[in-house]
């Protein structure tokens, strides 16, 4: 399976037909994904026609965006007008969006051939894909286990070479996550660099969209197509389009390695693959520093605040009025909004509802909301320090490896736990990418593990750069899974 | 009670009015979607103000302008950085289960009102909010929801709980109307919905802390208002009279029945859960922003009225007329600047324009009348051309028609006659024709000329100049009687 | 845990349930009611911990974009009024009255 880069530049060379392309991904899907569970919604028929309009486009002479023809997965939660985006909700099936995100739009425009919806956890809120109302995606490399969350059929989808590409979205690190469990690369971008409209919103002052790919190169190559102003986010940050960073060496590069994110609770096989990783960056001239974050121990409960209070906001709209899968319920108002969402919503996302709700309560708000978000400002503030002495900050993605499938679903304090490392830079609003760093071996299976990077804030290009530099190096990022048939 | 008892402190009411105005823009607060009144249910809407997964808001700059503009008409202070938050509740006319609006800080604090008789009512805050839409319930089995309305931009006017008296409430509220209507922030119609009254009110002692307050809902005039006031102040003292406590609650007025009720309560009614919108950065004024807007304010009506008065020798009652709506305000202006009569303009549009308009069944910017082409009427008249009767006749034909006063008067031959054989023949005519009252004035009386130039000018269809005719007829009925 | 925690808990989880419009089951309240407690008081240390907040200036962010006051095309009723649960007329229909269970 050929990168994105590579599949758009033979589209457009004419080497072969972006319909041929799609034909063989509907292909590989219909295999493989019955087992994998990757793809919620198939859009056969608008891919086919597009691709054949892209087809005829090229043999006319029209110029061919730096996507053309690369078939695409989008996350359940963006909004593809005319085609069934649920969130991986029960209160959303069949619901189609009249209008299309500005992200897809800009993909399509980059000549992007969309292909379906993807599995997710419901409404974004889950690390494992367990809490999809339809599907619990399986993970590629132990179909035993969880590929991670909440772009689970994402990350499985890229990872199992369905697809190149897929666009999912980062809150706590719901596209980093599972690209470290998968093997792939999966990126977090600034706050504000891409635009939320069309992205359905859990954390709007966390939520990002995040591309996850096969290569460093390839979610460059999405970041500059995707990026810009756009008029109707007014969260969007302006300034010159980005284009690809310009640091071509790794010598010299001033490598933070914080202390918390090497601590107590990662599991040791993890830590071997970390250090080696970072042996590697040493031996291409990088200088790892030393350095303390010690606002990180209360990153996950500053988050979790956070994240409730604005989901609790973000989800009031599911009240069964205007769309969705209304219950009547008792037969008052209140009762059919009680009915509809007590029904239609599942048990983590209820959960946070709750929290959220009471995190915003009459006299609970400054205790709770008020001293989040002073730590969460404390938090950007230690991480701005630490950028004046480092270039990145790097360690692993996750604590462990992928966890079996329904080993933590019982305990939801134990899954928020695990997400330590990648909310720290959602908190912050910094940009952060997740590379295959190597594996673990658990039984038969091969683990991946991924090595994530943090770059200052507005430094998506540079840190791309030398996440890429990083990954040329290796041969992470190459390996497939043994269940594919088509590497 | 003992009569030797000293009499308790008188009670004093305490109002505050909670006002919202929905601001004259062309679209939403949030929404590009165009907000107007009277359109078919849910055309005007958008995955925006439907409140649908994955919509984005983005604040309308004209809403913010106006806001501003209604802080510095009303003499607020400004937040520079005001911010929007969410105020969470459930109802099916809340798209998003939150209104969005302005709690920690508004754009602007402070200000006032001053009445006509000069007190001074303070403001405590203005801010910007969006409209939910409508529920109807008085039709069929179900809540009919219509989200046209939802999204609109308003502002929020909260005074202090400063007013006495339901008289006065009223004046507040129409020289809050005045004041807003003026700096052309907002068309401030109750009846088309664009301007809604909360009122809170309570009675303490003199001297003692404010007592228990009741919101009153469901005013939909200034009548009402006043009206529902002056039964809430009589039910809230006779239930202290008889010893009893004013309950806090929400009370609802019946304009038919002419009474408050109380509104079944909610539970958990008042925990909005307030949210700074994640989604909207502060709202940042500039000092130049502020400054144009300040230069752009239009002059209040007061203030106009006062000028009239002061600089242009008008009445008080004619100022008044005259400022009705910014529109007739500067029309008159306009027509005085142009005619350099300030008071023969402000008699016209005050007395004989409303009536041609009255009598071609037109409003004012409807008409083809125009401050240029009223104040050429007035130079008609002043030269003596036209006589005051014949002009009316003119002015019926300016607010229908495109011709120009000169160009009218020569197609209706309506020039005055001051003089000529024409004038000659007529009061010749009517000297024979009156032999009494010919009589009358050659034996003193003086009044008999009236007639006599009655008669001239019936005869001449108005288009004699009285003054010519009375200096005529003077003239013939001194000569000598024939023998 | 004592019987007079848990029923505070439950107390409390109702009290929240009902503000949030989340109708639920017996058995979802015996699972929920311990597990908000345990989370929260999980969560506590955050507010034991950190000082209380000042009088927050906004956190980094840019100014509010805002956009001129020129009418876009609005949805056409048939884009979103068939997808909806229940209409009439080119109304939304909901139950007529408003009060109900908590």
């Amino acid at each position: 399976m050929t990168s994105a880069a590579e599949l758009a530049q033979a589209h457009t060379r004419g080497t072969c037909s972006v319909r041929a392309t799609l034909e063989e991904t509907l292909a590989r899907i219909a295999a493989a994904d019955v087992e994998l569970g990757a793809v919620a919604a198939l859009a056969s028929e608008s891919a086919r026609r597009r691709a054949d309009v892209l087809d005829a486009a090229r043999a006319h002479g029209f110029p061919c965006g730096p996507l053309f023809g690369v078939p695409v997965l989008l996350k359940s939660n963006l909004c593809y007008a005319g085609h069934e985006s649920n969130c991986g909700s029960r209160l959303l099936a069949g619901y189609r969006s009249p209008f299309t995100a500005t992200v897809v739009e800009r993909l399509l425009d980059a000549g992007a051939v969309v292909v379906g919806h993807a599995h997710m956890d419901e409404f974004a809120m889950g690390s494992s894909g367990e809490n999809s109302a339809y599907r619990a995606t399986r993970n590629p490399w132990d179909p035993t286990r969880v590929p991670g969350g909440s772009s689970s059929g994402c990350a499985a989808a890229v990872a199992a070479r369905l697809v190149p590409l897929a666009l999912g979205s980062d809150t706590g690190g719901s596209v980093r996550q599972p690209a470290a469990l998968c093997g792939i690369s999966g990126f977090k971008p600034s706050y504000g660099r891409l635009s939320r409209h069309g992205l359905v919103a859990f954390g709007s002052s966390l939520d990002q969209v995040g591309p996850l790919a096969t290569s460093v190169a390839d979610l460059e190559l999405v970041l500059e197509a995707l990026s810009g102003l756009d008029v109707r986010d007014a969260t969007t940050l302006g300034g010159p389009p980005i284009t690809r960073g310009t640091r071509s060496t790794l010598t010299g590069l001033r490598v933070g390695v914080p202390r918390e994110y090497l601590g107590a609770g990662l599991d040791a096989r993890v830590r071997a693959v970390i250090e080696r990783a970072l042996a590697e960056l040493v031996a291409a001239g990088a200088v790892c520093v030393p350095l303390e974050l010690p606002g990180t121990e209360l990153a996950i409960a500053t988050y979790y605040v956070v994240a409730t209070a604005e989901a609790a906001s973000n989800l009031a709209r599911f009240d069964g009025v205007r769309y969705g899968a209304r219950v009547e319920g008792g037969g008052s108002l209140a009762a059919m909004m009680g009915a509809t969402r007590g029904r239609g919503l599942g048990a983590e996302v209820k959960r946070r509802i709750l929290l959220g709700t009471f995190v915003l309560s009459h006299g609970f708000e400054e205790a709770w909301y008020g001293r989040a978000s002073a730590h969460r400002a404390a938090l950007a503030a230690e991480f701005r320090s630490a950028f004046e002495q480092v270039d990145v900050i790097v360690g692993p993605t996750t604590p462990a490896p992928a966890f079996r499938l329904g080993e933590k679903h019982a305990d939801p304090l134990a899954m928020y736990l695990a997400d330590a490392l990648t909310v720290p830079a959602s908190l912050a609003g910094l940009p952060a990418v997740s590379v295959p760093a190597g594996f673990v071996r658990e039984g038969e299976h091969d683990l991946p593990v991924g090595l994530q990077w943090i770059g200052p804030a507005g430094g998506d290009a540079e840190l791309l750069a030398a996440a890429r530099l990083f990954q040329n190096r290796t041969e992470h990022h190459r390996a497939v899974p043994p269940a594919c048939t088509n590497a | 009670m003992s009569p030797e008892a000293p009499a308790a402190p008188a009670l004093v009411p305490a109002i505050g009015l909670e006002v919202h105005c929905q601001l004259a823009t062309r679209t939403k607060l949030f929404c590009p979607c165009e907000h107007r009144f009277g359109a078919a249910p849910n055309t005007l809407v958008c995955p925006v103000c439907l409140g649908a997964p994955g919509a984005l808001p983005v604040p309308n700059q004209e809403a913010v302008r106006l806001a501003l503009r209604a802080g510095l008409a009303l003499g607020g202070t400004l937040d520079r950085a005001s911010r929007f938050d969410r105020k969470h509740y459930f109802y099916c006319d809340l798209p998003k289960g939150y209104q969005t609006t302005q709690q920690a800080r508004p754009i602007v604090r402070g200000g006032a009102v001053t009445l006509p008789d000069g007190r001074r009512v303070r403001l405590r805050r203005i801010h910007l909010e969006e409209d939910a839409g409508k529920a109807i319930h008085d039709r069929g089995a179900h809540t009919r929801v219509d989200l046209n309305r939802a999204g609109v931009p308003l502002i929020e006017l909260v005074s202090e709980p400063e007013l006495t008296s339901p008289a006065e409430a009223r004046a507040y509220l129409e020289t809050l109307r005045e004041v807003l209507v003026f700096a052309g922030v907002s068309e401030c119609d109750m009846e088309q919905g664009s301007l809604r009254c909360d009122v809170n009110v309570s009675l303490h002692r003199a001297g003692e802390p404010l007592g228990t307050r009741v919101e009153l809902k469901n005013l939909n005039s200034f009548r009402h208002v006043e009206d529902a006031l002056v039964y809430e102040l009589a039910r809230q003292a006779e239930l202290l009279a008889r010893g009893e406590r004013v309950l806090q609650e929400t009370r609802q007025w019946d304009p038919e029945r002419g009474e408050t009720r109380a509104l079944r309560s909610k539970e958990d009614a008042e925990d909005y859960r307030y949210l700074a919108d994640p989604d909207l950065p502060a709202l940042v004024l500039t000092q130049e922003a502020i400054e144009a807007e300040r230069a752009a304010l239009p002059e209040p009506a007061a203030a106009r009225r006062a000028r009239w008065q002061a600089e242009l020798g008008l009445g008080a009652y004619d100022a008044g007329v005259l400022s009705a709506t910014p529109a007739l305000a500067g029309f008159f202006e306009e027509s005085a600047r142009l005619s350099g009569a300030p008071k023969e303009s402000a008699n016209w549009l005050a007395n004989d324009v409303p009536a041609a308009l009255r009598a071609a069944g037109l409003t004012l910017e409807a008409s083809r009348l125009s401050p240029a082409r009223l104040a050429e009427l007035i130079g008609l008249v002043r030269a003596d051309t036209l006589g005051k009767a014949a002009a009316r006749t003119v002015l019926g034909e300016l607010v229908r028609g495109d011709e120009s006063p000169a160009a009218l008067v020569a197609r209706l031959g309506l020039a005055q006659v001051g003089g000529g054989a024409e004038l000659e023949a007529w009061c010749r005519a009517a000297v024979e024709a009156n032999a009494r009252a010919v009589a009358d004035f050659r034996a003193g009386e003086a009044r008999a000329l009236g007639a006599l130039i009655g008669a001239v000018m019936k005869a001449s269809g108005g288009r004699a100049s009285p003054e010519a005719v009375r200096a005529a007829l003077t003239r013939l009925l001194s000569a000598p009687e024939p023998a | 845990m004592s019987d007079a925690h848990s029923d505070a808990d439950l107390l409390r989880l109702r009290r929240v349930a009902a503000l949030a419009r989340l109708e639920l089951e017996p058995a979802e309240e015996a699972r929920l009611a311990p597990e908000l407690a345990r989370i929260l008081a999980a969560f506590e240390e955050l507010a034991r911990r950190t000082p209380a907040p000042a009088p927050a200036p906004a956190p980094l962010e840019p100014a509010a974009r805002t956009r001129p006051d020129v009418p876009q095309p609005s949805l056409a009723p048939h884009e979103f009024l068939p997808g909806a649960p229940a209409t009439e007329e080119g109304f939304f229909l909901v139950p007529k009255t408003i009060g109900g269970a908590p």
